[in-house]
Protein backbone atom coordinates (compact mmCIF):
# COMPACT_ATOMS: atom_id res chain seq x y z
CA UNK A 1 0.00 0.00 0.00
CA UNK A 2 1.55 3.20 -1.25
CA UNK A 3 1.10 7.04 -0.83
CA UNK A 4 1.62 9.61 -3.75
CA UNK A 5 1.97 13.11 -3.25
CA UNK A 6 2.20 16.02 -5.63
CA UNK A 7 4.33 18.71 -4.71
CA UNK A 8 3.29 21.04 -7.24
CA UNK A 9 -0.58 20.30 -6.20
CA UNK A 10 -2.76 22.74 -4.84
CA UNK A 11 -3.52 20.68 -1.68
CA UNK A 12 -1.23 20.84 0.74
CA UNK A 13 0.39 17.71 1.31
CA UNK A 14 -0.35 17.21 4.76
CA UNK A 15 -4.11 16.81 3.15
CA UNK A 16 -3.23 14.88 0.55
CA UNK A 17 -1.33 12.33 3.08
CA UNK A 18 -4.59 12.13 5.09
CA UNK A 19 -6.67 11.91 2.12
CA UNK A 20 -5.39 8.90 0.55
CA UNK A 21 -4.86 7.15 3.85
CA UNK A 22 -9.09 8.01 4.66
CA UNK A 23 -10.03 6.39 1.58
CA UNK A 24 -7.89 3.19 2.30
CA UNK A 25 -9.27 3.07 5.81
CA UNK A 26 -12.62 3.79 4.46
CA UNK A 27 -12.29 1.08 2.08
CA UNK A 28 -11.28 -1.68 4.44
CA UNK A 29 -7.59 -1.49 2.82
CA UNK A 30 -6.35 -0.87 6.15
CA UNK A 31 -8.06 -2.95 8.99
CA UNK A 32 -7.66 -2.29 12.31
CA UNK A 33 -4.99 -3.47 14.10
CA UNK A 34 -2.53 -2.38 11.10
CA UNK A 35 0.66 -0.76 11.36
CA UNK A 36 1.30 2.35 9.43
CA UNK A 37 4.88 3.52 8.61
CA UNK A 38 6.58 5.84 11.18
CA UNK A 39 6.42 9.75 10.99
CA UNK A 40 10.27 9.80 10.18
CA UNK A 41 9.91 6.80 7.66
CA UNK A 42 7.02 8.41 5.45
CA UNK A 43 8.85 11.64 5.88
CA UNK A 44 12.51 10.33 5.01
CA UNK A 45 10.76 8.69 2.51
CA UNK A 46 8.64 11.44 0.68
CA UNK A 47 11.23 14.03 1.19
CA UNK A 48 8.87 16.14 3.48
CA UNK A 49 8.91 17.51 7.07
CA UNK A 50 8.59 15.22 9.80
CA UNK A 51 5.97 17.86 10.55
CA UNK A 52 3.82 17.42 7.46
CA UNK A 53 3.39 13.65 7.98
CA UNK A 54 2.57 14.21 12.03
CA UNK A 55 -0.10 16.63 10.91
CA UNK A 56 -1.81 13.96 8.60
CA UNK A 57 -1.74 11.17 11.02
CA UNK A 58 -2.76 13.75 14.04
CA UNK A 59 -5.71 14.76 11.52
CA UNK A 60 -7.09 10.32 10.93
CA UNK A 61 -6.06 10.28 15.14
CA UNK A 62 -8.72 13.04 15.75
CA UNK A 63 -10.90 11.53 13.38
CA UNK A 64 -10.74 8.25 15.50
CA UNK A 65 -9.34 6.09 12.66
CA UNK A 66 -5.65 6.33 14.35
CA UNK A 67 -3.85 5.67 17.64
CA UNK A 68 -0.62 7.23 17.60
CA UNK A 69 2.37 5.82 19.83
CA UNK A 70 5.14 7.61 20.91
CA UNK A 71 8.24 5.68 19.37
CA UNK A 72 6.43 2.95 17.71
CA UNK A 73 4.01 4.28 15.05
CA UNK A 74 0.33 4.77 13.84
CA UNK A 75 -1.89 1.71 14.59
CA UNK A 76 -5.44 1.30 12.54
CA UNK A 77 -8.19 1.04 15.80
CA UNK A 78 -11.72 0.38 15.47
CA UNK A 79 -13.98 3.00 14.94
CA UNK A 80 -17.48 2.98 15.15
CA UNK A 81 -19.34 5.09 12.31
CA UNK A 82 -20.22 8.54 13.28
CA UNK A 83 -23.50 9.41 12.79
CA UNK A 84 -23.75 12.59 10.36
CA UNK A 85 -24.89 15.81 11.32
CA UNK A 86 -27.61 17.06 10.56
CA UNK A 87 -27.51 18.99 6.45
CA UNK A 88 -24.44 16.68 6.03
CA UNK A 89 -26.27 15.24 2.70
CA UNK A 90 -26.40 18.29 1.02
CA UNK A 91 -23.51 20.14 2.14
CA UNK A 92 -21.77 17.06 0.71
CA UNK A 93 -23.97 17.44 -2.71
CA UNK A 94 -23.00 21.08 -2.77
CA UNK A 95 -19.65 20.22 -2.33
CA UNK A 96 -19.69 17.53 -5.25
CA UNK A 97 -21.45 19.98 -7.75
CA UNK A 98 -18.51 22.15 -7.17
CA UNK A 99 -15.91 19.56 -8.04
CA UNK A 100 -18.00 18.24 -11.07
CA UNK A 101 -18.44 21.36 -12.42
CA UNK A 102 -14.93 22.13 -12.00
CA UNK A 103 -13.99 18.98 -13.78
CA UNK A 104 -16.37 19.97 -16.55
CA UNK A 105 -15.30 23.54 -16.92
CA UNK A 106 -11.74 21.99 -17.30
CA UNK A 107 -13.04 20.12 -20.13
CA UNK A 108 -13.67 16.16 -18.70
CA UNK A 109 -16.56 15.04 -20.53
CA UNK A 110 -19.22 14.06 -18.60
CA UNK A 111 -18.86 10.69 -19.64
CA UNK A 112 -15.50 10.58 -18.18
CA UNK A 113 -16.69 12.12 -15.13
CA UNK A 114 -19.21 9.97 -14.76
CA UNK A 115 -17.18 6.56 -14.76
CA UNK A 116 -14.44 8.13 -12.44
CA UNK A 117 -17.56 9.12 -9.86
CA UNK A 118 -19.06 5.43 -10.10
CA UNK A 119 -15.45 3.65 -9.84
CA UNK A 120 -14.33 6.32 -6.52
CA UNK A 121 -17.30 5.66 -5.32
CA UNK A 122 -17.11 1.51 -5.24
CA UNK A 123 -13.43 2.02 -4.42
CA UNK A 124 -14.82 3.64 -1.33
CA UNK A 125 -17.09 0.75 -0.73
CA UNK A 126 -15.69 -1.52 1.86
CA UNK B 1 7.17 19.92 -13.95
CA UNK B 2 5.15 17.72 -11.49
CA UNK B 3 6.82 16.83 -8.57
CA UNK B 4 5.45 13.60 -7.51
CA UNK B 5 6.57 11.34 -4.88
CA UNK B 6 5.68 7.80 -3.61
CA UNK B 7 6.33 5.74 -0.09
CA UNK B 8 4.90 2.75 1.50
CA UNK B 9 2.74 2.89 4.09
CA UNK B 10 3.43 -0.10 5.71
CA UNK B 11 6.41 -0.04 8.61
CA UNK B 12 10.08 -1.46 8.08
CA UNK B 13 10.84 -3.27 11.17
CA UNK B 14 14.02 -4.91 9.59
CA UNK B 15 17.01 -4.17 11.31
CA UNK B 16 21.09 -3.99 10.17
CA UNK B 17 21.57 -7.61 7.88
CA UNK B 18 22.87 -10.64 9.86
CA UNK B 19 21.34 -9.24 12.66
CA UNK B 20 23.62 -8.66 16.06
CA UNK B 21 25.74 -11.52 15.17
CA UNK B 22 26.22 -10.65 11.92
CA UNK B 23 27.37 -7.34 12.69
CA UNK B 24 29.43 -8.70 15.57
CA UNK B 25 30.80 -10.64 13.12
CA UNK B 26 33.81 -8.61 11.78
CA UNK B 27 34.61 -7.80 15.53
CA UNK B 28 35.12 -11.44 16.37
CA UNK B 29 37.18 -12.06 13.17
CA UNK B 30 39.61 -8.88 14.38
CA UNK B 31 39.70 -10.47 18.18
CA UNK B 32 40.54 -13.99 16.56
CA UNK B 33 43.57 -12.71 15.03
CA UNK B 34 44.50 -10.80 18.30
CA UNK B 35 44.10 -14.03 20.14
CA UNK B 36 46.02 -16.19 17.96
CA UNK B 37 48.67 -13.01 17.73
CA UNK B 38 48.70 -13.85 21.30
CA UNK B 39 49.43 -17.05 21.43
CA UNK B 40 52.28 -16.84 19.04
CA UNK B 41 53.89 -14.04 20.68
CA UNK B 42 57.05 -15.69 21.59
CA UNK B 43 57.62 -16.64 17.45
CA UNK B 44 56.94 -13.05 16.72
CA UNK B 45 60.32 -11.86 15.41
CA UNK B 46 62.36 -8.80 16.82
CA UNK B 47 61.66 -6.20 13.45
CA UNK B 48 58.70 -6.90 12.33
CA UNK B 49 58.33 -6.57 8.53
CA UNK B 50 55.62 -4.06 8.00
CA UNK B 51 55.58 -2.80 4.37
CA UNK B 52 56.58 -4.31 1.18
CA UNK B 53 57.09 -2.87 -1.93
CA UNK B 54 56.03 -4.31 -5.53
CA UNK B 55 58.42 -6.90 -6.13
CA UNK B 56 57.71 -8.52 -2.56
CA UNK B 57 60.76 -7.15 -0.54
CA UNK B 58 60.20 -5.95 2.87
CA UNK B 59 60.89 -2.33 2.65
CA UNK B 60 59.76 -1.03 6.45
CA UNK B 61 59.95 -2.57 9.49
CA UNK B 62 58.87 -2.02 13.37
CA UNK B 63 60.18 -3.15 16.77
CA UNK B 64 58.19 -5.90 18.88
CA UNK B 65 55.33 -4.12 20.20
CA UNK B 66 51.48 -4.99 20.74
CA UNK B 67 51.18 -1.58 19.20
CA UNK B 68 52.94 -2.07 15.93
CA UNK B 69 52.70 -5.76 15.85
CA UNK B 70 48.44 -5.55 15.87
CA UNK B 71 48.49 -1.81 14.25
CA UNK B 72 46.20 -3.22 11.44
CA UNK B 73 43.86 -4.85 13.93
CA UNK B 74 43.46 -1.59 15.79
CA UNK B 75 42.86 -0.23 12.30
CA UNK B 76 40.55 -2.37 10.87
CA UNK B 77 38.33 -2.32 14.04
CA UNK B 78 38.30 1.42 13.92
CA UNK B 79 37.69 1.73 9.81
CA UNK B 80 34.85 -1.28 10.98
CA UNK B 81 33.46 0.96 13.53
CA UNK B 82 33.26 3.86 11.28
CA UNK B 83 31.16 1.56 8.72
CA UNK B 84 29.02 0.24 11.25
CA UNK B 85 27.68 3.48 12.30
CA UNK B 86 27.83 4.85 8.94
CA UNK B 87 24.91 1.23 8.06
CA UNK B 88 22.86 2.56 11.11
CA UNK B 89 23.05 6.56 10.47
CA UNK B 90 21.64 4.90 6.47
CA UNK B 91 19.22 2.55 8.03
CA UNK B 92 17.72 5.39 10.07
CA UNK B 93 18.48 8.57 7.81
CA UNK B 94 17.85 7.31 4.00
CA UNK B 95 14.75 6.41 2.26
CA UNK B 96 13.38 2.79 2.18
CA UNK B 97 13.96 2.56 -1.79
CA UNK B 98 15.62 -0.26 -3.58
CA UNK B 99 19.22 0.43 -3.02
CA UNK B 100 18.78 0.04 0.80
CA UNK B 101 19.31 -3.25 1.49
CA UNK B 102 21.98 -4.09 -1.11
CA UNK B 103 23.98 -0.72 0.04
CA UNK B 104 23.53 -2.18 3.79
CA UNK B 105 24.77 -5.72 2.85
CA UNK B 106 27.83 -4.23 1.10
CA UNK B 107 28.54 -2.47 3.77
CA UNK B 108 28.93 -5.54 5.93
CA UNK B 109 30.70 -7.60 3.09
CA UNK B 110 33.32 -4.71 2.94
CA UNK B 111 34.11 -4.97 7.22
CA UNK B 112 34.29 -8.64 7.04
CA UNK B 113 36.88 -8.47 3.86
CA UNK B 114 38.83 -5.62 6.01
CA UNK B 115 39.16 -7.55 8.92
CA UNK B 116 40.22 -10.94 7.16
CA UNK B 117 42.63 -8.97 5.12
CA UNK B 118 44.41 -6.74 8.45
CA UNK B 119 44.05 -10.14 10.13
CA UNK B 120 45.91 -12.10 6.76
CA UNK B 121 48.70 -8.82 7.15
CA UNK B 122 49.02 -9.70 10.82
CA UNK B 123 50.03 -13.15 9.71
CA UNK B 124 52.20 -12.38 6.98
CA UNK B 125 54.22 -9.50 9.38
CA UNK B 126 54.21 -12.01 12.83
CA UNK B 127 55.71 -15.10 10.22
CA UNK B 128 57.84 -13.10 9.39
CA UNK B 129 56.95 -12.86 5.49
CA UNK B 130 56.86 -16.93 5.28
CA UNK B 131 53.23 -16.62 4.05
CA UNK B 132 53.41 -13.89 2.27
CA UNK B 133 51.98 -15.53 -0.58
CA UNK B 134 49.32 -17.40 0.33
CA UNK B 135 48.30 -14.69 2.04
CA UNK B 136 48.50 -12.09 -0.37
CA UNK B 137 46.09 -15.13 -2.76
CA UNK B 138 43.87 -15.16 0.22
CA UNK B 139 43.60 -11.13 0.28
CA UNK B 140 43.19 -11.23 -3.92
CA UNK B 141 40.70 -13.55 -3.44
CA UNK B 142 38.71 -11.67 -0.87
CA UNK B 143 38.86 -8.66 -3.55
CA UNK B 144 37.45 -10.29 -6.35
CA UNK B 145 35.04 -11.63 -4.35
CA UNK B 146 34.14 -8.64 -2.76
CA UNK B 147 33.75 -7.34 -6.56
CA UNK B 148 31.48 -10.07 -7.48
CA UNK B 149 29.26 -9.17 -4.26
CA UNK B 150 29.12 -5.95 -5.17
CA UNK B 151 28.00 -6.63 -8.61
CA UNK B 152 25.65 -9.50 -7.64
CA UNK B 153 24.10 -6.91 -5.17
CA UNK B 154 23.73 -4.16 -7.24
CA UNK B 155 22.49 -5.48 -10.94
CA UNK B 156 18.85 -4.42 -11.09
CA UNK B 157 18.96 -1.66 -8.51
CA UNK B 158 19.69 1.40 -10.68
CA UNK B 159 16.42 1.46 -12.69
CA UNK B 160 14.45 0.69 -9.43
CA UNK B 161 15.76 3.42 -7.57
CA UNK B 162 13.70 6.93 -8.79
CA UNK B 163 16.03 9.82 -8.77
CA UNK B 164 15.19 11.56 -5.67
CA UNK B 165 14.01 15.56 -6.08
CA UNK B 166 15.85 16.04 -9.30
CA UNK B 167 16.56 20.06 -8.73
CA UNK B 168 18.33 19.24 -5.73
CA UNK B 169 21.39 18.08 -7.02
CA UNK B 170 24.27 20.11 -7.99
CA UNK B 171 26.82 18.03 -10.13
CA UNK B 172 27.50 14.68 -7.84
CA UNK B 173 26.22 16.62 -4.24
CA UNK B 174 22.90 16.41 -3.01
CA UNK B 175 21.73 18.98 -0.96
CA UNK B 176 18.11 20.22 0.37
CA UNK B 177 17.38 21.72 3.90
CA UNK B 178 13.37 20.83 3.19
CA UNK B 179 14.58 17.11 3.22
CA UNK B 180 14.66 14.95 6.34
CA UNK B 181 16.42 12.38 4.76
CA UNK B 182 20.33 12.46 5.42
CA UNK B 183 21.66 10.24 3.46
CA UNK B 184 19.77 10.06 -0.24
CA UNK B 185 20.49 7.53 -3.06
CA UNK B 186 23.05 7.99 -5.96
CA UNK B 187 21.73 9.26 -8.89
CA UNK B 188 23.94 6.08 -10.09
CA UNK B 189 21.91 4.05 -7.76
CA UNK B 190 24.74 2.50 -6.35
CA UNK B 191 25.05 3.26 -2.72
CA UNK B 192 24.19 6.71 -1.30
CA UNK B 193 25.32 9.95 -0.71
CA UNK B 194 24.91 12.94 2.03
CA UNK B 195 22.79 15.27 1.91
CA UNK B 196 24.75 18.68 2.45
CA UNK B 197 21.62 20.40 3.09
CA UNK B 198 20.98 18.34 6.67
CA UNK B 199 21.82 20.18 9.71
CA UNK B 200 23.98 17.49 10.74
CA UNK B 201 25.43 16.76 7.50
CA UNK B 202 28.84 19.09 7.73
CA UNK B 203 29.90 17.69 11.45
CA UNK B 204 29.76 14.72 9.47
CA UNK B 205 31.68 15.59 6.75
CA UNK B 206 34.44 17.29 8.63
CA UNK B 207 34.67 14.51 11.08
CA UNK B 208 34.70 12.25 8.04
CA UNK B 209 37.69 14.58 6.62
CA UNK B 210 39.20 14.50 9.90
CA UNK B 211 40.07 10.77 9.94
CA UNK B 212 42.43 10.77 7.77
CA UNK B 213 44.22 13.92 9.23
CA UNK B 214 44.75 12.63 12.53
CA UNK B 215 45.85 9.03 11.48
CA UNK B 216 48.48 10.79 9.53
CA UNK B 217 49.29 12.87 12.81
CA UNK B 218 49.17 10.03 14.73
CA UNK B 219 51.21 8.07 12.26
CA UNK B 220 54.31 11.15 12.37
CA UNK B 221 53.94 11.14 16.58
CA UNK B 222 54.62 7.45 16.67
CA UNK B 223 57.62 7.03 13.93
Amino acid sequence: MKVRIDLGAESPVWRQIADQIRALLVSGQLRPGARLATVRELAIDLGVNHNTVATAYGRLADEGFLRLVRGVGAEVVERAAPKAPAGETERFGRRLSALVAEARASGLPSLTLQAALLRAAEDLLP
Amino acid sequence: MNDIREASLETDSSGLPGGVLGQLLPFLLLAGGGVWLFTRWNDVPAQVPMHWDAHGHVNHYVSRTPLHVAMPLVLAALICLLVHFMARAIRSGSPRGAARKPSLRMMLAAELVIAAVCCAVVVISATNGRLFLPAMLFIFFLIMALIGTGISLFSGVRKQEPLRNPSAWHALFYSDSEDPALFVPKRSGLGYTINLGHRAAIPIVLLLLSLPLAAVIAAALTR
